[in-house]
């Protein structure tokens, strides 16, 4: 689904993604961990298009990010979203703007308004609704189209623990039929929901296993992870 | 150019901008009181059945309305990180920064449209000649157009909508001032010349006066491209 090779990314001269390659399949959640500032957030923006590499190859499905936007579903960090929108205008424009028919608009409306418990707020302006509620109609939004590729940008920072187990939940019953890529620094979080991790540092990728591995190994997530990022 | 999505996106930016939010009302209600305030008041003072009094107002009080109304499209979206949302969805710069000035435009000429009553009046009083109105009409357009295009540029530069705000009025005032005779009058004759032409409102005098210079309608439509160009290489600067 997702190819990454050599992947490079400079602001100036601070190197903010070195080199790094990796994949991703659909029926998996791939996990990447790493501090603040590692380079999680751009190899995220690489991967959508929004950033464009110096170096490097992204292809989803065989197309370049740009050509494969339709393809791929993304929460940006801190999920921004237009608040005077109410969540149905918001959830329709997307859905227009990724040239889904009316009909099958509809279809996926009423798919994402059920799945993610949003039709008691559907006629209220976004920026009435509780955090919660607004990451709800993140996940809805990037889940419209029916993507193939999922991307997320810290999905649970800031909720709550109840939020965060039924985001969680959401995200194991996604990787069904998507390849699914979270950035995340809860471990906790990475080990419920993710089958294998990244573990990003200065740019570079540190580390890259499988959870089924660490836990044959009896390796702690845990102590790979401040082993691997520690300054 | 993808017209499906540069048709989903104007009518957002519409919507969004002009309809649901109170800026659009208050934009157009200051606007249409101010022009009609001015132009009574200069009627009355002439005596004459003219819409030129109001027409030479346009230049000066535009250009503090029209940043105004951009200073937000781009600001926002970055303030707010909805850019990266945009950004990522199936469409291309192009699109996004055509459908922000067209919504931008179709706006502004809808609010100008709340000062046809005065062609009325003017009509009712005396006889105006309506061929010099109707290129007025079509200069102010292109004088909104360039207005618009400028501020959603200088709107592309910051995440701060006072930035794109004051930047905005700073460099259509340099304008409008080069074009003033008091300012032209202390330079040579050449150099007095080229820079009126670069003055907007030299070129828009042209259509107020009932003329359609083919090399103003060149002026107006370089300027427009330049700047929609511009914002669409600051979007695209967001790599570096």
């Amino acid at each position: 689904m997702l190819q990454v090779r050599n992947l490079t990314k400079k602001f100036g001269s601070i190197t903010a993604v070195n080199k790094i390659s990796f994949e991703a399949k659909v029926g998996e959640v791939v996990g990447f961990l790493g501090p603040n500032g590692a380079g999680k957030t751009t190899t995220m923006r690489l991967v959508t298009g929004f950033l464009t590499p110096n170096e490097g190859k992204i292809t989803i499905s065989g197309l370049p990010p740009r050509e494969a936007h339709h393809l791929v579903g993304y929460l940006p960090e801190d999920n921004p979203l237009y608040y005077q929108f109410t969540p149905l205008e918001y959830l329709r424009f997307i859905g227009e703007m990724n040239r889904l028919s009316q009909t099958r608009l509809e279809k996926r409306l009423d798919y994402v308004i059920r799945n993610f418990n949003i039709g008691q707020v559907l006629s209220q302006t976004i920026e009435t609704l509780s955090r919660g509620f607004r990451q709800r109609v993140g996940l809805a939004a990037t889940l419209i189209h029916d993507p193939k590729l999922v991307l997320m940008d810290e999905p649970t920072n800031g909720l709550d623990p109840n939020q965060q187990l039924e985001i969680r939940k959401i995200i194991k019953k996604l990787a069904k039929d998507k390849a699914v890529i979270l950035s995340t620094h809860f471990l906790a979080e990475a080990k419920s929901v993710c089958d294998r991790v990244i573990i990003i540092h200065h740019g570079n990728i540190a580390a890259e296993e499988k959870l089924t591995n660490l836990k044959q190994k009896r390796q702690s997530l845990v102590k790979l992870f401040s082993k691997l990022t520690k300054e | 150019m993808d017209k499906k999505s540069l048709l989903t996106l104007f009518k957002k930016e519409v919507y969004y901008n002009y309809l649901i939010s109170p800026l659009g009302y208050i934009f157009a209600a200051l606007f249409s009181v101010i022009s009609i305030w001015l132009f009574i008041q200069d009627l009355f003072l002439i005596n004459q059945a003219s819409l030129s009094p109001l027409f030479s107002l346009f230049p000066f009080l535009l250009l503090f309305f029209l940043p105004a109304i951009t200073m937000n499209l781009f600001a926002e979206e970055k303030k707010s990180k909805t850019w990266e949302i945009l950004l990522t969805l199936p469409t291309g710069e192009k699109e996004i920064v055509l459908s922000k000035f067209l919504s931008a435009l179709v706006f502004a000429i809808f609010s100008m449209l709340m000062t046809i009553p005065l062609v009325v009046v003017v009509g009712i009083l005396g006889t105006p000649d309506w061929g010099t109105i109707i290129s007025s009409y079509l200069g102010v357009i292109l004088l909104i157009a360039c207005y618009i295009s400028l501020g959603i540029f200088f709107s592309s530069l910051t995440k701060n909508p006072i930035v794109s705000f004051l930047g905005s009025i700073s460099f259509l005032l340099v304008n409008f001032f080069l074009g003033q005779e008091n300012t032209l009058s202390r330079l040579p004759v050449f150099l007095a010349k080229i820079i009126s032409y670069l003055g907007l409102t030299f070129h828009y005098n042209s259509f107020t006066q009932g003329r359609i210079p083919i090399y103003s309608l060149v002026f107006f439509v370089s300027w427009i491209f330049i700047f929609l160009w511009l914002t669409i290489v600051s979007l695209k600067s967001r790599d570096y």
